[in-house]
């Protein structure tokens, strides 16, 4: 049977959390907003509007390219790109297709330590929404959405299957998160993936052929699921000596399928046009250089993770705090509070067992949670008068169990243990309980 | 009183002096225009006296203008002469007319022109062509013929232009009003309808050149939602108005002089350069050899930007779908969608980028030889309506002598020089200046206007 | 550099007329043809220049990096959506007849 090679790109759309849109000054955070209520004549595409960029956005962009080895272009420019749908306001997107603001570089996945190339990553402009809702003959736009910043990140077509899409999305969701330029949630829609998949066949010199774009996908599991079930469903037609078609599918939350949108054929002519209401974007070399500087103080995931196992904390522990950022940075903040003592002693690694087995909320201000935490991790002071009176009682009360483990049963030892926490409704730990009663049996 | 034959400023001195009220000088205008626009149509929105500043030291306290119908007016239907557009009612202001009311100026009316601002004739108004107030049966010029036909034949003070690739110049030519093309972002284009965003520019009509200087300090400058308007400081162009360069050179590109020029439009400029002579003024020839090349550079260039610019009228804001466009609009779009079409982009689009730069880098070595250029406006007076209009490449070439200023984004104003001897239709000048030069062009024009002791008046009805 | 010269035929007409998304009647897609093969014919004058070392201009501006500052204080929201085709009731929205969703 021939062995078909899965060539898997991801396209990714991160909304940057900038306060304002990208091409005007209205409010970007859409969530919630009562319909077109946070619109412009920019971003409704009124006509004589003009768009402005957003210098954050573009610094955040530049941000994220830096954390992921990319080259900056020096002079970048937007474009148009045009295609007609009723929740693009202008006929045509703000966007780039030329000059990129960041190119060729990579990212590292923690766990399959797989490198993953970047071919781009660029800035251009959400569109609005479009509700398909009550009316039978009528979908409903909404346009707050319309010109929040949006990031697209292109990988090359490298990836080898499900498991590593999945990761690198992980991955960067945490570069993201860590440059605190979004909140990268997926279910939320600000951050959206589209993978291109398609299967090489032995014969085949280059790329395929053909290549499959899956939309709709808005959970990591769904972005595996989704790209498993194309490359079965490519190998069964290939397995035909057909060619699957170059097509747009959707993809199918409630039977994890893919479904056909558009073909290709259908495919848009683009017509790119260098934006000429935006003057190009220049990054000189300060400006360059204190990008970069910014970058290198932020604790990005990878570096994180060494932190924190250099803090002595347990690698699987340490990749859970990594995971969330929310915890982690949390954690930190309390080993701030820690003494030198604590730090040697190990207390850290309880820090993390009770913030990771929620034995401590984390819901506590850090000061709250550092204090409790010395309580709990305390030992307790052992009133051993009463326990001695314990330890007497349940000798007289288990005679056959003392005389057991004489005979050599621990089983019978722990057994008293047993009863005495039971009898001291657990004021002592078990293990002093189980000395003490060792000396005195012995 | 003709109120409508006094400058700017002698108005303004009769408001001042409480001789006239501005609710007086509004009605005086306003029967202008019932009297004279069912014939002249230069007029498509007549706007009721608003509520303006009531401080008479603000420098256009009373002065009622009209704006051509590409800028936006809340509240006040504006339509750029397209029933695309024909209920729209704007949400907002243009920067311009917010600067213009910010200076006390009244809004009489909204000009009619070629819709979206295509055309050399107006003939392309979906709401009627303007008839040049001089002889009906003429065109007034495009594709802002409403704008110069309404201050010539005074029913407004003054107007605001667009100028694309000569719509203030042609129309100021061919009606006898003084019309300048700013140099690329001097003033702001937020709020008005795009046609070609790298070539628009936004520009006042006046009577006289100090009327325009007038205007234009008013209206230029820096804008925050213009990222293209400049960034320098403005000088007051009224107050250096009089001054005179020592030792001025004017440059006189011969391919401006061909035999394209029709003799009529030819006698007229030699009076002018000879009136120019006469104050010592030295003449230099130079040679502008792309000229030839830039309507065709210009047709890709602007129908390129106006194909993605118009994309955005559909039915879902406005109302009316784009079946309703007019015939040249289509042609423009489709010709623009096919220069940036997949497989052509390179040998249209990106060629006539080139040839922007060579005829940017062409102006800019002339300008080392000579401070300013003078030529003829068009190389005709205007035609008569319905000569042009279907042959769209005829209509295009009476831009000849506008459009390299658009595409090399320099200043140019138009400066009328008499009628014609045979048609007895008015005939324009203009004075070409490098990027920014606009205060050494208007004085050199008022220099020329006070020599001929002033321009024609418009004296019919 | 020489290409072709390119004419439009009537196919092109209707593929470019489908791209700015207008209708064309039989005699107007005749009529365009003439007119914009005419207007394409005369632009064929520019490869008389020869263009390959030259940079393009597509911005006239003669500055760069115009950037806005994020900052909603500066927002331009609009208030009352009135003279746009909206939806009536309490929640303005615009509508559109229905189409498949993407």
């Amino acid at each position: 049977m021939t062995i078909y090679t899965p060539i898997i790109g991801l396209e990714t759309h991160i909304e940057l959390a900038t306060q304002t849109k990208m091409f005007c000054r209205c409010p970007a955070e859409y969530f919630n907003a009562p319909p077109n209520t946070s619109v412009c004549p920019v971003c409704l595409g009124l006509p004589g509007a003009m768009p402005v960029a957003n210098a954050q956005a573009i610094e955040w962009t530049i941000l994220l390219g830096l954390a992921l080895n990319c080259t900056i272009t020096t002079r970048s420019f937007f474009e148009r790109k045009h295609y007609f749908y009723p929740d693009l306001p202008k006929g045509y997107q703000i966007s780039q297709y030329q000059s990129p603001l960041c190119e060729n570089g990579s990212l590292t996945l923690p766990e399959s330590n797989v490198t993953i190339p970047i071919r781009r990553i660029h800035l251009e402009e959400d569109t609005g929404k479009l509700l398909h809702g009550s009316s039978k003959n009528n979908s409903l736009i909404d346009f707050n959405r319309s010109g929040v910043p949006l990031v697209e990140v292109v990988t090359e077509p490298a990836i080898s299957d499900s498991r590593i899409a999945a990761e690198y999305l992980q991955t960067l969701q945490k570069y993201v998160q860590y440059l605190g330029i979004s909140d990268a949630d997926m279910e939320k829609g600000s951050m959206r993936c589209e993978p291109n998949i398609s299967l090489k066949s032995p014969s085949d010199k280059g790329l395929p052929q053909y290549k499959v774009e899956v939309k709709n996908i808005n959970s990591f599991k769904f972005v595996r699921k989704a790209i498993d079930f194309e490359l079965k469903r490519q190998t069964s037609i290939l397995q035909k000596n057909e060619i699957p078609l170059q097509e747009t599918r959707r993809y199918m939350e409630a039977n994890g399928s893919t479904a056909s949108m558009r073909q290709k054929e259908e495919a848009h002519d683009y017509r790119y046009m260098p934006e000429p209401d935006i003057p190009p974007v220049v990054i000189n070399q300060d400006q360059f250089n204190s990008l970069k500087k910014r970058v290198e103080t932020v604790e990005l995931p990878n570096k994180r993770l060494k932190t924190l196992v250099n803090m002595q904390i347990k690698r699987e522990d340490a990749l859970l705090l990594v995971d969330d950022k929310y915890l982690g940075d949390f954690l930190l903040e309390i080993v701030q509070l820690c003494t030198k003592e604590e730090k040697q002693s190990g207390f850290i690694q309880k820090l993390v067992n009770y913030l990771v087995n929620k034995k401590i909320s984390h819901t506590l201000s850090k000061h709250e949670f550092y204090a409790k935490a010395k309580t709990l991790s305390k030992p307790v002071e052992t009133d051993m008068a009463s326990l001695k009176n314990y330890i007497a009682n349940a000798i007289e009360n288990n005679k056959v169990a003392v005389s057991d483990y004489k005979l050599g049963s621990l089983n019978a030892i722990n057994a008293i243990v047993g009863s005495i926490m039971k009898e001291s409704k657990g004021s002592f730990q078990a293990k002093i309980v189980l000395d003490e009663l060792k000396k005195v049996l012995r | 009183m003709k109120l409508h034959h006094l400058s700017i400023a002698q108005l303004r001195m009769m408001l001042l002096k409480k001789q006239i009220s501005k609710k007086e000088v509004f009605k005086y205008f306003q029967s202008r225009i019932q009297k004279l626009n069912p014939t002249v149509n230069a007029i498509l929105t007549e706007t009721e006296e608003t509520e303006t500043m009531d401080d008479v030291t603000l420098p256009l306290y009373g002065i009622p203008f009209s704006m051509k119908d590409t800028y936006l007016t809340k509240g006040i239907r504006t339509t750029a002469g397209s029933r695309i557009l024909k209920d729209y009612i704007p949400q907002y202001d243009a920067t311009v007319y917010t600067k213009l009311k910010n200076s006390g100026a009244i809004l009489i009316g909204k000009s009619n022109c070629d819709a979206w601002g295509h055309g050399s004739s107006t003939e392309n108004s979906d709401f009627g062509p303007v008839k040049n107030p001089w002889n009906n049966a003429y065109v007034a010029g495009g594709s802002s013929g409403g704008s110069a036909a309404s201050v010539i034949s005074g029913m407004s003070m003054f107007d605001i232009g667009e100028d694309t690739g000569g719509s203030i110049r042609l129309p100021s030519s061919f009606c006898s009003t003084v019309g300048l093309k700013v140099s690329y972002g001097l003033t702001s284009r937020y709020g008005c309808i795009a046609y070609a965003s790298s070539l628009d520019t936004v520009g006042p009509i006046g009577k006289s050149v100090e009327d325009v200087a007038i205007i234009l300090e008013i209206i230029a400058g820096n804008d925050l939602l213009d990222a293209t308007s400049v960034r320098h400081k403005i000088p007051k162009y009224t107050r250096t108005l009089r001054d005179k360069k020592n030792g001025l050179v004017i440059g006189l590109p011969k391919e401006y002089f061909k035999n394209s020029l029709t003799p009529s439009v030819a006698k007229k400029i030699q009076e002018t350069i000879a009136v120019y002579k006469e104050m010592g003024i030295a003449f230099k020839e130079v040679s502008l050899s792309l000229t030839d090349y830039a309507i065709a550079a210009y047709y890709l260039l602007a129908t390129s930007e106006a194909s993605s610019n118009l994309a955005r009228y559909d039915s879902v804001r406005f109302g009316n779908d784009r079946s309703v466009f007019g015939e040249e609009a289509k042609r423009r779009m489709m010709l623009g969608a096919f220069t940036l079409s997949a497989g052509y982009y390179d040998a249209y689009y990106i060629k006539a980028t080139k040839i922007r730069s060579l005829i940017k880098q062409e102006f800019d070595t002339v300008f080392k030889e000579v401070d300013l250029l003078l030529a003829p406006t068009s190389p005709t007076p205007a035609f008569k309506l319905g000569e042009k209009i279907n042959d769209p490449l005829q209509m295009y070439l009476s831009d000849i002598f506008t459009i390299p200023t658009n595409i090399a984004g320099i200043p140019a104003l138009s400066v009328p020089c008499g009628l014609s001897e045979d048609t007895k239709l008015p005939v324009g000048f203009q004075l070409l200046g490098p990027a920014f030069s606009e205060e050494l062009i208007l004085q050199t024009a008022y220099r020329y206007e006070n020599a001929v002791g002033g321009f024609l008046k418009f004296n019919a009805a | 550099m020489t290409r072709e010269h390119k004419q439009l035929s009537k196919k092109d007409i209707e593929y470019l007329a489908g791209l700015v998304k207008i209708n064309l009647s039989e005699s107007e897609i005749s009529k365009l043809q003439l007119q914009l093969n005419d207007i394409l014919t005369y632009v064929e004058k520019l490869n008389e220049i020869t263009t390959d070392t030259i940079q393009g201009t597509s911005h006239t501006v003669t500055f760069d990096t115009v950037l806005g500052a994020d900052d909603p204080k500066k927002a331009q929201c609009i208030k009352d959506l009135k003279g746009l085709h909206i939806t009536p009731g309490k929640k303005a929205y615009f509508s559109v007849s229905k189409m498949l969703a993407p």
